[in-house]
């Protein structure tokens, strides 16, 4: 066989990135190409039971229950991600500082990052335990009342926004060390000459500085609040009565107990669309 | 050389050694003493493998060779629960079967109970069905992956062998999908000393829900609390039950899960939490052994269990009782939640006829009694209840558990998913503090919305 000049000008090019165009197609693009079909399909354990042209979308702009589980993801997100990022920034500042025993905290910091998510959420569902758990027996130790941590509705979420957020400490962390090692010294320098405090400092030149790898945390903090299950799965199953019912939960159940798997696949796209216009508005957002 | 009885055992049950070499071996490790004592079992044993041309040995007690499975390579895949894929009892049946078909290779994989119906799923779904899986099998022939066995269950002729309700574990709308693995049902235990210090009296086997409250309640105020609870579908379903609440409608084509029998109990346990305070919190979904643990650390009076609690529960030292559930509010109703699960083969396998024929060796006598000796598992043959002694059942704290069971029956809304998460719902809520029947209404609609 004759190859073109052209196609030999780029045969390698191609064959350089062909392994990982396969894998992006066999992983990504072909399984999103399938959800799209899946969703117009009554399917079920057994197969498509038919062609249903566009009705599980139509079910799922009716479905209570789906815009319930996209409030408590956006409340989620919302939550844990503020704490989170806030957290990360305030103990950068601290390690980038230099304190007794940084080197060891330096280590310490990253270990909650490289545990599984599903790991991390056991020992909490362990730590959080009404009768049995650590953070009530300090709190009967300090002689308040025990606190239904996942029991009750109206602390379920702010538990897992709390278990998200202790997570995301762990990860951005080292994004904001970094960050803040990179900022010029000689701004604040000039500021402390101009007779700048602390928080002056931190306020005017740290944040602004940082600004750019702050709004990527947070497109990755939301985007990652949105894949939320494991945690979820290991401390409340999406309950008590629906309280702690993310969006993925939702697919999941609507999919893998249910068996409908059609209706899973058009909430997924609906998803997908819904996270794409809060990028889109973050990016905008930032430009501006 | 070392005298490893366990590892001949299973050379011998496995038909791996033949009679000249045990003895062989008997004497090279101990001597002659060796030969009458411990090995003399061996060599028992040893003597009643059946020879066979088609297959290999079959130990005594294990159904003989089905030669329409001898003739190709299969490998069988069974996907069993983690807590008794790597049981010594499996684990030797495994070789033994291996051994008896030299054909077939088992290539075993497990998961946790509650992961077990994903797999099975994700297996049909990708078009390769587990050959044998171990769960509830009426909930996979209601749903539709679990091939039924009607025709294998025929040919075999042992039906009348297992205990009634076991059956009801492999059965929907009529027909089998499965064999029944073992059996349990929820029961009463009670810590006598902590009931003894608040002068209560001990629940026995005719007290009723009201009655048994009245006892509950002089816990009030203590350290202690009277009882565990849990917010768990299946054992909820069971506390129903004693009150005569069926969750199902007669045919098993509807729910009914705010019919009154069932509002009644669940009002009654849920409210001793959160109306009366004497119950513990009850543990979220994934921490549902809370109470057994509880129990065990003499923090409540009382716990609805089932028999998997009691070697730990006799480990912890306590001074213990056991009786039947409550006999419903009024003293008229009596009844369980059956638990244990079955083995069914998956829609499509094409190993069917060997996947029958290892569950099968599963309900062999000799494996059922070591499943309940070993691992506490009880066993689906009636035959062996007869002499309680010999599947180590003679202790009377199992009493009740045994006439208990006797009016257990299966979960089986857990067939429909979403009844089962309505029920679930309903029982969290009510738990948390709504009124029961407000929660079970709401539960019932939810249910009738998905066209239950």
């Amino acid at each position: 066989m004759v190859l073109s000049p052209r196609v030999r000008r780029h045969l390698g090019a191609y064959l350089f990135i062909g392994p990982a165009l396969f894998l992006l197609v066999l992983f990504n693009i072909w399984p999103a190409l399938y959800t799209a079909w899946l969703s117009l399909q009554d399917y079920g354990i057994l197969g498509s039971n038919g062609f249903v042209g566009l009705r599980n979308y139509v079910h799922v702009i009716g479905d209570s229950l789906f815009w319930h589980s996209l409030l408590v993801t956006s409340v989620y997100a919302a939550g844990s991600a503020a704490l989170g990022l806030a957290g990360a920034l305030g103990l950068a500042v601290l390690v980038t500082r230099k304190l007794p025993f940084m080197g060891w905290f330096r280590v310490l910091y990253f270990v909650p990052s490289v545990t599984s998510l599903f790991v991390n959420a056991t020992i909490f569902s362990w730590l959080m335990d009404y009768n049995l758990g650590l953070f009530n027996y300090w709190l009967i130790s300090l002689h308040w009342q025990r606190v239904p941590w996942l029991q009750q509705a109206s602390w379920a979420l702010f538990s897992i926004i709390l278990v998200g957020a202790w997570g995301g400490v762990s990860y951005n962390l080292p994004i904001y060390a970094a960050a803040l090692g990179s900022v010029n010294r000689e701004l604040y320098e000039a500021a402390a000459l101009d007779g700048a405090n602390g928080w002056q400092r931190f306020w005017f030149i740290t944040l602004p500085a940082i600004a750019p790898i702050t709004r990527y945390t947070v497109i990755l903090a939301i985007i990652g609040s949105f894949q939320l299950i494991a945690s979820i799965d290991a401390l409340t199953g999406g309950g008590p009565e629906d309280a702690t019912l993310v969006t993925i939960k939702y697919i999941q159940t609507q999919g893998w107990e249910f068996l409908h798997f059609g209706y899973a696949s058009a909430i997924t796209l609906f998803l997908l669309a819904f996270l794409l216009v809060v990028t889109w508005v973050q990016l905008r957002s930032g430009r501006e | 050389m070392e005298l490893d009885l366990d590892q001949l055992e299973r050379l011998v049950m496995t038909g791996r050694m033949s009679r000249r070499q045990l003895i062989r071996h008997l004497l090279e490790a101990g001597g002659v003493a060796a030969l009458i004592g411990p090995g003399a079992a061996l060599l028992a044993a040893c003597g009643q493998s059946t020879p066979n041309n088609a297959g290999g040995p079959v130990p005594s007690g294990y159904p003989a060779i089905n030669n329409s499975i001898t003739g190709n390579k299969i490998t069988l895949q069974v996907l069993l629960a983690a807590d008794y894929y790597n049981q010594k009892p499996f684990v030797d049946l495994f070789a033994a079967f291996m051994a008896a078909y030299p054909n077939i290779n088992i290539q075993v994989s497990n998961a946790v109970w509650e992961d077990i119906p994903t797999k099975v799923k994700t297996a049909a779904l990708g078009g390769v069905p587990v050959d044998v899986a171990h769960q509830h099998a009426f909930v996979y022939g209601h749903i539709g992956v679990a091939e039924p066995v009607d025709d294998l269950w025929a040919k075999w002729g042992k039906v009348g062998n297992f205990l009634p309700n076991s059956l009801q574990d492999v059965t929907w709308a009529g027909k089998k999908y499965g064999i029944p693995l073992d059996v349990n049902c929820l029961f009463t235990y009670y810590n006598k000393d902590l009931f003894d210090q608040v002068k209560a009296t001990y629940p026995t086997a005719t007290t009723t829900y009201t009655q048994l409250l009245a006892e509950l309640l002089k816990f009030k105020g203590q350290s202690v609390k009277a009882i565990g609870l849990s917010n768990g579908a299946w054992g909820n379903s069971g506390l129903a039950r004693a009150n005569g609440g069926d969750l199902l409608k007669g045919d098993e084509t509807g729910v009914q899960i705010n019919n009154a029998n069932v509002v009644a109990a669940l009002k009654w346990n849920s409210e001793l939490g959160w109306k009366y305070g004497v119950g513990t919190s009850p543990a979220p979904t994934k921490r549902q052994d809370e109470p057994g643990f509880l129990f065990k650390a003499k923090q409540v009076g009382l716990l609805f269990s089932g028999p998997w609690d009691m070697p730990d529960i006799k480990t912890s030292g306590i001074n213990f009782g056991t009786t039947e559930l409550p006999k419903g509010l009024d003293g008229s109703t009596n009844g369980s939640v059956q638990g244990g699960g079955s083995l069914f083969v998956g829609k499509g396998s094409k190993n069917r006829e060997a996947a029958f024929e290892f569950m099968k060796w599963t309900v062999a006598k000799p494996h059922q009694i070591r499943m309940a000796k070993e691992m506490a598992r009880w066993p689906v043959i009636a035959d062996l209840y007869t002499d309680p002694a010999q599947i180590g059942a003679n202790d009377p704290a199992l009493a009740p558990y045994f006439s208990q069971l006797k009016y257990a029956k299966p979960y089986k809304l857990e067939a429909f998913p979403e009844g089962d998460k309505a029920w679930s719902d309903g029982v969290g809520a009510a738990y948390n503090g709504t009124d029961a029947q407000k929660a079970l209404d709401a539960a019932q609609a939810t249910a009738a919305k998905a066209g239950l």
